[in-house]
């Protein structure tokens, strides 16, 4: 097995180090290949797997499990996000012929369909790619591929499914990371930036922008003055940690 | 001051009643008369604007005749309508607020332009995400270069089809103007998911200032099976400066088959945003202010609901109607989404149309 395709199978992180050891004494005599040696393989009858580790993928299986039960009815589509810093970018080959083509596997694996149309739309000189693949069923997987993201960033892996009546997905709800506020990063820094208003974007702070609210309302006459509810507040603090 | 005074014509558009339930909050304009032809509709209106002064109309026409101190007509109808409606709102002398498709019709489009021209009262046509600061501050980063060179943009207009709750959504010629089938043969017609969302055009031109240059684009079998229209569309393209772009404008989030507008998928919107560049890296998305809410009396209930903590707005033109309102009065020159907007996201929505038809890369100014 080559060290490319461990490296990949850690950071799925379905495999860990010690079950590693194991299965590489068992497979040492089993013969996997890329995907791209594996197209150009003609049938001479000798066993050998095609290396595609996003057949093993979560959220895939459980999609899969989801067709399987019956849980929402027939499939209509599905978007993949396959996000990398450039310092974790793989080569141009691994990234075409590995990772795509595993997209595309796993895509036409949950389609059940062949291949009907792929359509990709790279930018020159980088890992970074839109790609729009149709199955004969009309079923369409939508793939988003960047290896291009700041150093600052971690990666990010998630896949949405389309039925009739359902959804299933790893993807947040909210944000880019299930997180507040909008992500601004460069190589050496990711943000968190909350942005109320244009004119308030030197901010970027929640609790910040609570205080300018606080500050504007006070102007405006809506926040009520005096002392509030402070006295029985501050008096059952010290209560207790005087 | 003096409010506005408005006639709205027609309600098909979901964001009319918007515009509507707000009205007791908005005091620069006052709605003098509502037109509608369907009835269902015209009672959602009558519904909402309970308590004010507001007369209604079956007729748009007879609408327009009896409400001469009218400063300004909302289009909010089908967009088979909005052509007729706006030419008359011209002869008219009318300020015009429309709903964001100005027509799918390029015909009808390059006349409208010639009717603009030279016409010296205000057109707005409805761009709302322009108020999303979270958008504006990406057109900031770009214009002051701190992403550096943009690589890619990534727009995803997502949301639930009005289908179940909203009379007369998903009929193909009300809302492209003509049936033309999504492919050769197809039982499935122009006028779904694509044709309602026209945000992502129109965001991407106004936050790199660039055009779009050619797309090519898939529509995935139906979620709905009862919708005639298209619920899905992706695509992918290039803009005029070689810059690549991915566009989901689909009904993929699905809601619950009842007629009442209830969510099935917590997210009423996903709009996000990501911009790749070479210095850096900026992702927003519409809801990045984001709440959980659960409620048996929430519009749905008992379901985990995405909901979003509102913004402060610190200044009138911070919304459309502040905007619109602004210009009315001659306060601000031009309106912050124009007809032009309009009309430029039409055109790369049927490039996209016929990309699927033909299951080819379309160039939008062939």
């Amino acid at each position: 097995m080559s060290e490319a395709f461990l490296k990949t199978l850690s950071i799925y992180g379905y495999l860990p180090k010690s079950t590693f050891t194991v299965n590489k004494k068992l497979m040492n005599n089993t013969k996997i290949i890329k995907p791209i040696e594996a197209a150009q393989c003609e049938s001479t009858g000798e066993i050998f797997y095609t290396q595609y580790p996003l057949r093993e993928w979560g959220p895939v299986k459980k999609i899969q499990q989801m067709i399987r039960d019956n849980i929402s009815g027939d499939l209509c589509s599905v978007r993949f996000t396959w996000q990398r810093p450039k310092k974790e970018a793989t080569g141009e080959t691994e990234f075409l012929y590995e990772t795509l083509a595993g997209l595309i596997d796993v895509s036409w694996e949950l389609a059940n369909s062949p291949l009907a149309g792929l359509h990709i739309n790279r930018m020159a000189g980088c890992n970074n790619l839109f790609a729009l693949a149709s199955f004969a069923n009309g079923i369409v997987a939508e793939i988003e591929m960047n290896e291009c993201l700041p150093d600052s960033m971690p990666p990010t892996y998630f896949l949405k499914a389309n039925f009739e009546n359902g959804h299933g997905t790893n993807q947040p709800i909210v944000g880019h990371f299930n997180e507040e506020g909008a992500i601004l990063a460069n190589d050496a820094a990711m943000q968190r930036v909350v942005i109320e208003n244009t004119d308030w974007d030197d901010c970027g702070d929640e609790l910040a922008i609570c205080h300018r609210k606080m500050l504007r309302s006070i102007e405006l006459g809506e926040y009520p003055g005096g002392p509030l509810n402070t006295q029985p507040i501050i008096e059952a603090i010290r209560k207790v940690c005087a | 001051m003096k409010p506005v005074r408005m006639i709205v014509a027609g309600t098909a558009n979901p964001h009319v009643m918007g515009y509507l339930r707000r009205a007791d909050q908005e005091i620069s304009l006052v709605f003098d008369a509502v037109a509608d032809f369907n009835q269902q509709r015209l009672s959602q209106a009558k519904e909402v604007l309970k308590g004010h002064k507001t007369q209604y109309y079956t007729d748009w026409r007879e609408m327009l005749d009896a409400h001469p101190e009218a400063d300004a007509m909302m289009i909010g109808s089908d967009n088979k309508h909005h052509f007729e409606m706006f030419q008359e709102a011209i002869k008219r002398n009318l300020h015009i607020y429309s709903m964001k498709v100005a027509s799918m019709d390029e015909d009808e489009c390059r006349e409208m332009q010639k009717l603009a021209a030279n016409y010296d009262r205000v057109i707005q046509v409805e761009f709302e995400l322009h108020f999303s600061p979270q958008f504006r501050y990406a057109r900031k980063l770009i214009e002051r270069g701190e992403l550096g060179e943009i690589q890619s943009i990534y727009f995803t207009n997502i949301s639930q089809s009005p289908i179940n709750y909203f009379p007369d959504w998903g009929n193909p010629e009300l809302s492209y103007g003509k049936i033309i089938p999504i492919r050769p043969g197809a039982t499935i017609y122009r006028g779904g998911a694509l044709t309602d969302h026209p945000h992502p055009y129109d965001m991407i031109r106004w936050i790199t200032g660039r055009e779009f240059k050619k797309v090519y684009a898939v529509s995935a079998r139906n979620q709905r099976s009862h919708l005639q229209v298209e619920d899905h569309a992706a695509m992918t393209g290039e803009l005029d400066n070689g810059v690549k772009f991915f566009i989901n404008p689909s009904y993929a989030n699905l809601e619950e088959k009842v007629p009442a507008r209830r969510l099935l998928w917590p997210k009423s919107l996903e709009c996000n945003l990501k911009i790749t560049g070479t210095k850096g890296y900026y992702a927003a998305d519409y809801f990045d202010k984001h709440f959980y809410v659960v409620g048996n009396n929430h519009v749905s209930p008992n379901r985990l609901v995405v909901d979003g903590t509102g913004r402060t707005k610190l200044h009138a033109e911070d919304s459309m109607v502040g905007v619109f309102v602004a210009c009315v009065r001659g306060e601000r020159d031009r309106p912050e989404s124009t007809l032009d907007d309009s009309i430029a996201a039409v055109k790369v929505m049927n490039a996209a149309y016929e990309s699927i038809y033909t299951d080819s890369e379309v160039y939008v100014n062939k």
